[in-house]
């Protein structure tokens, strides 16, 4: 399981494979992706792009 | 460091790039960094710092150097031509701040006496216009996501001992029936009150800040949450805004890849549960004003407000009024990590990459460049020797033993921007010294690139001097609507830059920074001692005087029937920010200026209603605005 921010094209579009965990807008959402779905999930033309989870250091 | 015996036999002669006309005992200290080992942090220094006694030409040019955190000064008689100073140096910096031209000897020293913050005093927090309304912003949020709340702290309690936090997320626990998109969990007020009768609240609660490690005193989050909003019950110093409700996610990182040495003493988020925080805590807040306290970020990324974490964080500000995200500007500014240049049309760039020796840890880079031009990227060794060759829309490695430790990744069109973008990641292990990543113009029209290397605080690799400072803001803090903030030392009175406050702007040349706040040596609540203060400096202390500032003024507009619009927030800190310094309009560093509480409410005022109104309760008066 992937986790990722996923932009669509398309409103309240939620791809196969992707849950979505917290809905920001009509068009984007953070998802946990099926590992085995990212790819599919990437070339679908629905969505518009898949940024996966980035680890983030703590600013001192 | 080292866990295993090692033999007589294994030792080699060794050099170091190191300046050697400087005391041993410092030179030592800077040697262990390099290595990425930490000294123990004392109560008067942190892991990073040397207490030091120097003989300078001028106690005064001394005391104006951005690395030196001053303690006592004793003058020369006129006849001696020195004076006698102290201070406390980042390690990081021992080596430059032994050359400055007023130094005439430096020594480490034992701890001395500091001075206390001036947060309050300089950003006009305690000088508010008379006849205000924002009651220490009892009409507003503070939103902080960050490690460590210490809710037991008296500065975070109401004087009948009760909680001042509304919830606590903690995104670490396992999950319950009602965590928020199913993880974590929230201890709500009534349990951290009920919690707060109990000998020890910690335990009864299930969450507490760390305790104190020889690397680290006082947590990061309880130290940030009381410069924004601690009401000063224990330590007798209030923060900016301390009569605000308070929110606190315990931030945490669903992949932690690292091992061994890089993670000891480390906190980590991650993009997807950053932007998950910041919706749970406007979601919390509902139509109450919030000004959300950001101290995370990482070096690489596109730097144009292009990943879909700072669209969604656009996004989450532009749906209601009276939401503020305020990020620290990061403290990467003299750690030589990002580099720019021309490839030419025909030609080649080369862009040298100094990996130090004995580094074990892993190193990353990455290249940004126009999507209408087109690039191959070759990388060669220390040696000079050609490793590999990458073209566009290739990613090719090198093995060793079966496993990967070279990776070029040079990918086109980036889905959310259109430009191309090149990684290149070194396993931990590989040799040091020069490693030269050299980009081919294959079709280039623009052919101007941006490069950053990633963080690593267990042995950080550079680009070569002289070092382009510019453009070192965090890869989170480049978005259109969230407020970024860097740190001066309020302490001195020409209030210099920290030395360490990170440069703008964005990539696509918008000002960011917006605006600077007192970040340095900045006394604030030490966790798990009740009633007690300890220094910190970083851009993680600017930023939540920044935050206090916004829920001032978003109470004072709240108490006069007006919740502020983000855009009215994003004019309230630039247009009032204060100058001299900087000198510019608008400053790499400074941003739009240094910021005023002051000036602040009274464009809050200026904005509300002319004829005053009880404040009315939040829901309802979203419902009457239009």
């Amino acid at each position: 399981m992937t986790l990722a921010i996923v932009r669509v094209r398309e409103d309240n579009y939620v791809p196969d494979g992707a849950k979505v965990r917290a809905r920001i807008d009509e068009t984007m959402f953070t998802a946990a992706i099926d590992d085995d779905k990212l790819d599919e999930i990437r070339a679908d033309p629905k969505v518009q792009s898949v940024e996966v989870s980035r680890r983030l250091q703590r600013i001192d | 460091m080292a866990e295993t015996p090692i033999s007589i036999d294994e030792l080699v002669p060794a050099s170091f790039d190191i300046y050697s006309d400087m005391d041993p005992r410092l030179q030592r200290a800077v040697m262990r960094r390099k290595e990425g080992q930490r000294k123990p942090s004392s109560s008067s220094a942190g892991s990073d710092e040397m207490v030091v006694i120097a003989k300078v030409t001028s106690a005064a040019e001394w005391n104006a150097l951005s690395e030196v955190r001053p303690g006592i000064a004793i003058p020369g008689n006129g006849a001696a031509g020195f004076d006698i100073v102290t201070g406390r140096v980042p390690i990081a910096r021992i080596e430059a701040v032994r050359q400055a031209p007023c130094v005439i000897s430096l020594k480490p020293a034992r701890r001395l006496t500091t001075a206390l913050a001036a947060t309050i005093t300089e950003t006009g927090a305690a000088s508010l216009p008379s006849g205000n309304k924002t009651q220490g912003g009892k009409h507003a949020i503070v939103g902080v996501v960050d490690f460590g709340c210490d809710f037991a702290h008296e500065n975070f309690r109401n004087a009948d001992g009760s909680t001042r936090l509304l919830a606590i997320w903690d995104q670490n626990a396992p999950a319950t029936p009602s965590s928020p998109f199913g993880f974590g969990r929230v201890f709500t007020r009534s349990e951290i009150n009920a919690a707060l009768k109990k000998a020890d609240p910690y335990s009864a609660l299930g969450y507490g800040p760390d305790r104190d490690t020889a690397f680290e005193k006082g947590s990061h989050g309880t130290h940030v949450m009381d410069i924004a909003a601690g009401n000063g019950r224990g330590t007798g110093a209030p923060g900016v805004a301390p009569q605000s409700d308070i929110l606190f996610v315990e931030v945490a990182s669903d992949d932690i890849p690292w091992s061994g040495s890089e993670v000891v003493g480390k906190s980590f988020g991650d993009s997807v549960q950053l932007l998950e925080a910041i919706q749970w805590i406007f979601d919390q807040a509902g139509s109450t004003p919030c000004a959300v306290n950001v101290s995370l970020g990482t070096n690489g990324g596109p730097h144009d407000g292009s990943t879909l974490v700072e669209i969604g964080l656009d996004r989450i500000l532009q749906q209601k009024p009276g939401r503020s995200v305020v990020i620290a500007a990061s403290n990467s500014f003299a750690d030589g990590i990002h580099a720019s240049g021309i490839v030419p049309v025909g030609g080649s760039a080369d862009i040298g990459w100094l990996v130090p020796d004995r580094d074990s840890t892993d190193n990353e880079l990455e290249i940004w460049y126009s999507g209408q031009d087109r690039m191959s990227v070759e990388l060669l060794g220390p040696n000079g020797r050609s490793l590999l060759h990458v073209q566009p829309g290739e990613s090719k490695g090198l093995t060793s033993a079966g496993r990967t430790v070279v990776m070029v990744a040079n990918r086109q069109t980036d889905p959310n921007n259109g430009d191309n973008t090149i990684g290149v990641f070194l396993e931990g292990g590989l040799p040091a010294g020069r490693w030269t990543v050299r980009l081919h113009a294959l079709a280039v029209i623009n052919g101007r690139y941006h490069a950053w290397i990633e963080r690593d605080d267990a042995g950080q690799s550079q680009f070569p001097e002289p070092h382009d400072n510019s453009h070192t803001i965090g890869s989170i803090s480049c978005g259109r609507e969230t407020i970024v903030v860097g740190s001066y030392d309020a302490h001195k009175p020409e209030l210099p830059l920290s030395w360490f406050s990170s440069a703008g702007p964005t990539r696509d040349g918008r000002h960011k920074p917006e605006i600077s706040a007192p970040g340095h040596d900045v006394m604030a609540a030490w966790s798990r001692t009740k009633n007690k203060a300890i220094r910190k400096s970083g851009t993680s202390m600017a930023a939540p005087a920044v935050s206090g500032c916004i829920a001032l003024a978003l109470s004072e507009a709240a108490a006069r029937g007006k919740i502020l619009s983000n855009a009215e927030i994003r004019d309230a800190v630039v247009s009032t920010a204060r100058a001299n310094p900087p000198l510019a309009p608008w400053d790499a560093r400074y941003g739009e200026g240094r910021v005023s509480a002051s000036a602040m409410v009274a464009k809050a005022i200026a904005l509300a209603p002319a004829a005053p109104t009880p404040p009315p309760k939040p829901a309802k008066k979203k419902k009457k605005k239009k």
